[in-house]
């Protein structure tokens, strides 16, 4: 098995830790049959900051990251819940014939290790 | 006298076992009704397309005859939405069965109301005509006639009012079809003249049983409706709701988590407090409702044609770095042989290939790993069931015998767990109708049948 490390240090120094080491909920799920939304939900409010603060989870990224328009892709803050939530157009509607993930429960894994700085 | 309502939520997919100790605990709590969501789109098309339920009878009577009970014993309307997954006459059809058997074994005497939400293809067709459809969202296809007509049920989210309508006429059940999943919850309470903005965001955190709780699952759950709050505790043991827990459930399944749109308007969440009511419930407050003009959401479901499947796996390590490419080949020899059959309508044959890219496809942030083993599905869609498993078959052979580079292994390349290695899957579908209409009066767009059993 690969082991991947917690932490990664750049050449500046900075540290960084993964998104699935900070937060408390990362999840994908249908929002209806035509859209998947994925939460990131933080254990409070400092690390909720930290996230948004680090671009990672913005639209411009986020796009690049499940290659598709940021026209498709809506990031809310969700503060009651120490959330951030993407919403974002399927690719392909669910149960289409090249859809794998009919509920749309596995969609999280591209953004499971953005690196956020400490 | 009582200044609230006692909602109880008894499942978020009944007939998939609704836990019957946190059932009965929901039951002390002297709720004034009974509610449980039945369907959903998330099983995908084929239920709709077809009238087959996701559940199979026996686990849809045993959850009916436990909820059943529990409303009869206290008096209180039991109230079912979205019937037999999808919603659709036929699925309505084989709750209302089920009920009817239970009723006569038990000797129960109800009045019982069948709300059905299917809407005639010429009624769609009209409406279209007059622009008064649009796509609900992006991603959603254009709607065309050829797409009315290409599905055989179209439903619509029933809002409230039906619900309304059929509590007023004094019924014990209710069984209706397709639903949005807060009017089950919500009509009784907005009927007795409680706050909409409330009883909505009530509903949609009770909808789904206790997911909201922590730990979640399955569990009943009950909602304490008052004039400015409400309180959420959930029935299931050594568990208990949060507000960050009932904050984070308006995020759940949701596009936008503060304005959630519903049959005839939208509730807008950007002023709800969420705090702890004691050490297990959350009280919430300040959820509004707005009207705007009424709109129903259509669904439905298309047929694409037959479906066959083939599986298979693979452990040689000299196959495995060489798969794309492999299928790749496989694939113009399929071409090739089944020439007379060029379309995409004819058939189409794609290799889902578990343990490499089966999940994430192009996604796939991972493209370095090398696995073990991979799981090779040979998946095709045609447009008859003869044609889709001759492909299907066809494929399949020439992967299991594909002779590629540094090949040692030449008596085949799969490890094909049981026979027939290619199985005739039936009628595939796809969603095509997930429109919203706008319409004057929700009851002219359901049915409503009165029953004394």
């Amino acid at each position: 098995m690969k082991v991947v490390s917690r932490k990664s240090i750049s050449c500046k120094g900075e540290i960084f830790l993964r998104l699935r080491d900070i937060a408390s909920v990362i999840r994908s799920k249908n929002a209806g049959p035509f859209y998947i939304t994925v939460d990131v939900i933080l254990p409070d409010i400092e690390a909720c900051k930290k996230v948004i603060e680090s671009q990672m989870i913005s639209r411009d990224n986020i796009a690049r990251i499940y290659g598709m328009e940021a026209g498709n892709i809506e990031v809310i803050t969700h503060e009651e819940s120490n959330s951030i939530k993407l919403s974002m157009v399927r690719p392909q509607a669910a149960a289409s014939f090249n859809d794998t993930d009919i509920y749309g429960t596995q969609q999280h894994i591209p953004i499971l290790d953005l690196e956020i700085p400490d | 006298m009582k200044d609230y309502i006692t909602c109880l939520s008894a499942s978020g997919q009944l007939g998939y076992g609704t836990p019957e100790k946190s059932f009965l605990k929901g039951l002390q709590k002297k709720p004034d009704y009974i509610g449980a969501d039945m369907g959903s789109t998330d099983p995908g098309p084929h239920f709709l397309g077809s009238g087959n339920s996701a559940c199979g009878d026996a686990g849809i009577r045993r959850d009916l005859e436990l909820i059943l009970a529990g409303a009869i014993e206290l008096s209180v309307p039991l109230i079912i939405g979205s019937a037999g997954t999808a919603g659709a006459r036929p699925h309505v059809d084989k709750v209302v069965d089920i009920v009817e058997d239970i009723v006569k074994k038990n000797d129960y005497k109800i009045k019982m109301a069948v709300i059905y939400s299917d809407i005639k293809k010429e009624k769609v067709i009209e409406m279209y005509a007059k622009g008064r459809i649009r796509p609900l969202s992006k991603g959603v296809p254009d709607i065309t006639e050829d797409l009315i007509n290409s599905s055989k049920y179209i439903v619509a989210q029933m809002g409230p009012e039906p619900f309304i309508e059929a509590l007023s006429q004094k019924v014990d059940v209710i069984i209706a079809g397709r639903s949005c999943d807060a009017s089950i919850f919500a009509a009784y309470p907005i009927m007795k003249g409680y706050n909409k903005g409330l009883a909505m965001h009530m509903a949609k955190i009770v909808e789904c049983a206790s997911q909201c709780a922590d730990p979640g699952g399955r569990d009943a759950i009950v909602g304490y409706l008052y004039k400015d709050h409400f309180v959420i505790e959930t029935m299931k043991e050594n568990s208990r709701c949060t507000p960050i827990g009932c904050a984070a459930h308006s995020l759940y399944e949701q596009p936008n988590p503060y304005i959630v749109y519903e049959p005839g308007g939208y509730m807008n969440l950007h002023d709800s407090k969420y705090v702890s009511g004691d050490s297990i419930t959350t009280r919430i407050s300040g959820s509004k409702w707005f009207n705007e003009n009424y709109t129903l959401k259509l669904e439905s479901a298309k047929e694409i044609g037959f479906r066959a499947i083939s599986l298979g796996a693979i452990r040689d390590p000299i196959l495995i770095p060489q798969i794309d490419h492999v299928c790749e080949k496989v694939k113009h020899i399929v071409e090739d042989i089944m020439c007379g059959h060029k379309t995409e309508e004819d058939y189409r044959l794609k290799f889902r290939i578990y343990g490499y890219n089966g999940v994430m496809g192009n996604l796939e942030p991972d493209k370095e790993f090398m696995p073990k083993e991979i799981f090779v599905i040979t998946d095709v869609v045609a447009k008859t069931q003869d044609l889709a498993k001759a492909v299907c078959g066809v494929a399949k052979q020439h992967l299991l015998h594909y002779f590629y580079p540094k090949i040692l292994a030449t008596g085949g390349n799969l490890a094909i767990p049981f026979a027939p290695d290619v199985i005739e899957v039936g009628k595939a579908y796809e969603f095509a109708l997930y429109h919203l209409m706008e319409i004057d009066n929700p009851l002219d767009w359901c049915r409503i049948d009165y029953k004394n059993l």
